[in-house]
């Protein structure tokens, strides 16, 4: 990259030196070169970089319509060339935070050009937007105001230099909320060793995954009179009719099926079949209602024990699915029995 | 010394796969006569037909179908009985593999391409693979096909590694575990590690093999590494593309990184199988019971735990990280993660455990690579589940659908973290 990395800094109206609470209701303004916070930063850049305007904006004004604030923003930025934009650091200043994330997601998205902000992992600004842009890391305290501007200067300057960022561990970012998969230095097996005697001889080592720990299910109240209720019939064994038309994969399914079952008192093996890649599906391709007892049901409803079978059934092949793409499921599911004033089901897993 | 657990792995480094009138090994050149190999496996009368195909690095072709993938050895000296396994000289031919291909309905499909984006994935695309494709015998029934082609496969892998009798092997790796009796005077010092390996059976056409049986009511068993490395299990589920291929199993990373820090930094005390079994009371049997052969018999200290299947495996995992932290054995677990396409999903395991607190990723299985077009498919003509007549032809497929892309053991360096 030739010559001086150019940055924008954004302020609010505190560290930008124009008034404290009084001034929160300020509209946006451009100064030339670094101001307050910015003047520090500037000493960190060295001879790497330089900042070539400061955005200032009242921390009220901004929180009312951020959208359109970060619209005005961007047009007055319109005469400069910039490489990098860097927001903050808020620390855990409420407002202010929200308004370093819309500057940067609207730099970023606008511009084109990479946008870094610092604050505290508490901050709103940090729930809202570390999805989106890169968040640096920084204690809740302004009195931690040189470290967290040495962290801001770092990462700002390897975007501009479009170097590959490293895991937020390594680079002080707040972690994303997705991964990615991603080519290490050693393989799984020499990691696992390394891993397992940094553990045992009580030294520091990372987990490469935490684990989500679920929480518990409230279960729904019980049926009230099930002589009335419609029940519905769902399966994760992977029952479809035959030939598979909805082409459900067996394993890693990414859909589920809705079939028709109102005018069937009794599921055949010409009709229905299961594709499924965790079980032998010989005994359910025999007969089907081994797997969604269909016949046993009607029997159930021709007596009157329960009012009525749902006329449709949900399916979908339960073999090395995500749990992400399970809850979907479940969600959508759920939505449109209880739409369908259906009261209880049966899920038949395998 | 006791124990006669000495292993000794030939190395032969084949670097052309060739037809020839004679199968032999020539300069680093396998020769193939494949009408031979053709007939000899065609004595099976399970199959209507075999056919035989070459695929190498670099050629615009893609294999469909895999059921499994088996590296050619030959037993040099030694005697030829599943219990004399992990004993004397294995010849191993490296850089070339017997690719096992089939189509069972309602399976996943397993591809591997030659060039391309789907070759950076699988290390089979840098091997010369001798291709299998079998048609059966009309009225077979499905699981008696299958067995056909486990065999078809291993008898391919063993006249291939024959062509290596009577030659002298350019490398040869050494595996030597001494019995337990030894490790109280040796390795003093030394953390104790164990590595408990689950293998999935669960049915027919579902099952991994130990010794020639099926793993379904396996009590778990030690079994000493050597056993492993000389081809004491085999695959057996044509489904789940993600699989550990007997290829996989005979070169198992884990107990290859042990053996490389034995007596250095660890002292490798043995191996646990154990069973993935389909009831929770069955998996919370298997788990403790892990813990305690671990814990009391081997005298380990800490132990390094895989598992071989979807997400109903990850209730063993937790089980046995549990079992085993309270018996006192630490423990790191080796798996993949279940995130969905894009990285989001809400979990990348379907349990938990607040003692597993060390995990290795090898991967998010449902990322997907965009594969591109090939003039030549070996296997057949459409992907499973999909339209037909499309398998030579640009595709996005995840992961999971690439053989050998994803390791159960820590065999490449994937791995999956949060970036940007």
């Amino acid at each position: 990259m030739e010559g001086k990395i150019k940055i924008v800094h954004y302020l609010n109206q505190f560290f930008g030196q124009l008034g404290g609470e009084e001034a929160a209701g300020l509209s946006p303004q451009i100064k030339e070169g670094p101001i307050g916070p910015g003047k520090a930063l500037k000493k960190l850049l060295d001879n790497e970089g330089e900042i070539v305007a400061t955005v200032i904006c009242g921390d009220n004004y901004f929180a009312e319509k951020p959208e359109q604030v970060a619209e005005e923003i961007i047009d007055l930025l319109s005469s400069y060339e910039l490489d990098v934009a860097v927001a903050g650091p808020s620390f855990n200043a409420g407002r202010y935070s929200l308004a370093c994330g819309a500057f940067c997601k609207a730099i970023q998205e606008r511009l084109n050009i990479p946008a870094v902000a610092a604050m505290f992992e508490g901050a709103p600004g940090a729930e809202i937007y570390r999805g989106q842009i890169y968040i640096v890391r920084t204690s809740a305290f302004a009195r931690d105001m040189d470290e967290a501007l040495a962290s801001l200067t770092r990462l700002a300057l390897k975007l501009a230099r479009q170097e590959k960022i490293g895991l937020p561990s390594e680079e002080g970012y707040l972690p994303r909320p997705f991964r990615r998969n991603l080519v290490r230095e050693k393989t799984g097996a020499e990691r696992a060793v390394d891993m397992l005697l940094a553990k045992i001889g009580g030294k520091p080592f990372q987990t490469e995954l935490t684990i989500h720990k679920f929480s518990g299910v409230r279960p729904a109240g019980p049926i009230p009179d099930l002589s009335v209720a419609e029940i519905a019939l769902i399966t994760t064994g992977g029952l479809t009719p035959k030939g598979n038309p909805d082409r459900i994969e067996s394993t890693c399914a990414t859909k589920y099926g809705i079939y028709d079952i109102s005018a069937i008192d009794d599921l055949t093996s010409d009709a229905f079949e299961a594709y499924h890649g965790g079980y032998s599906p010989v005994y359910v391709n025999k007969d089907p209602d081994r797997l969604l007892p269909l016949d046993v049901m009607r029997e159930l409803e021709r007596e009157g024990t329960i009012g009525h079978v749902v006329g449709y059934f949900f399916s979908t092949a339960g073999c090395a699915s995500d749990p992400g793409t399970c809850h979907h499921f479940g969600r959508e599911i759920s939505r449109a029995l209880l739409e369908a004033k259906v009261s209880g089901a049966i899920i038949t897993c395998t | 010394m006791n124990g006669k657990m000495k292993l000794e792995l030939g190395i032969f480094l084949v670097k052309e796969l060739q037809v020839g009138p004679r199968t032999e090994l020539k300069a680093g050149v396998l020769y193939v006569n494949l009408r031979e190999l053709q007939l000899l496996l065609c004595q099976d009368k399970r199959f209507a037909d075999v056919k035989l195909e070459l695929a190498h690095p670099g050629e615009r072709c893609r294999i469909i179908h895999v059921l499994d993938v088996v590296e050619p050895r030959f037993k040099s000296t030694g005697k030829e009985r599943p219990w004399y396994c992990g004993q004397g000289l294995t010849h191993v031919l490296r850089g070339i593999d017997v690719v096992v291909t089939g189509a069972f309905p309602g399976f996943a499909e397993g591809v591997i391409d030659m060039t391309g984006p789907g070759a950076e994935h699988s290390p089979f695309s840098r091997l010369h693979n001798l291709v299998i494709v079998p048609q059966p015998a009309s009225g077979v029934n499905p699981v008696d096909y299958w067995e056909a082609l486990t065999e078809a496969g291993i008898r391919a892998a063993s006249y291939l590694g024959q062509a290596s009798e009577g030659l002298v092997p350019e490398e040869v790796e050494s595996y030597h575990l001494p019995p337990l009796s030894a490790v109280a005077s040796s390795g003093i010092g030394l953390p104790r590690v164990a590595y408990i390996c689950y293998l999935y059976s669960m049915a027919d056409l579902r099952d991994m093999s130990l010794f020639g049986q099926n793993t379904r009511s396996l009590l778990p068993t030690i079994v000493h590494p050597n056993q492993i490395l000389d081809g004491a299990i085999i695959y057996g589920g044509p489904n789940r593309p993600h699989k550990n291929t007997t290829y996989a199993n005979t070169n198992n990373a884990v107990i290859r990184e042990l053996y490389k820090r034995h007596s250095h930094s660890l002292y490798f005390v043995g191996v646990i199988v154990a069973n993935h079994s389909d009831s929770y009371e069955a998996k919370e049997r298997t788990a403790g019971l892990s813990a305690q052969l671990a814990a009391s018999v081997l005298g380990a200290e800490s132990a390094i735990i895989t598992k071989d299947g979807g997400g109903q495996s990850d209730t063993d995992l937790m089980l046995c990280c549990e079992h085993c932290e309270e018996a006192g054995v630490k423990t790191v677990i080796v798996t993949t993660e279940g995130l969905g396409r894009d990285g989001t999903g809400i979990a990348a395991l379907t349990d938990f455990s607040n003692e597993a607190d060390a995990i290795v990723s090898t991967g998010i299985r449902e990322e997907s690579v965009c594969l591109s077009a090939m003039d030549r498919v070996i296997g057949g003509t459409s992907l499973l589940g999909r339209a037909a007549g499309d398998a030579n032809k640009e595709i996005e497929l995840q992961l999971s659908h690439i053989v050998g892309a994803l390791s159960f053991l820590g065999y490449n360096n994937l791995g999956a973290g949060e970036i940007a």
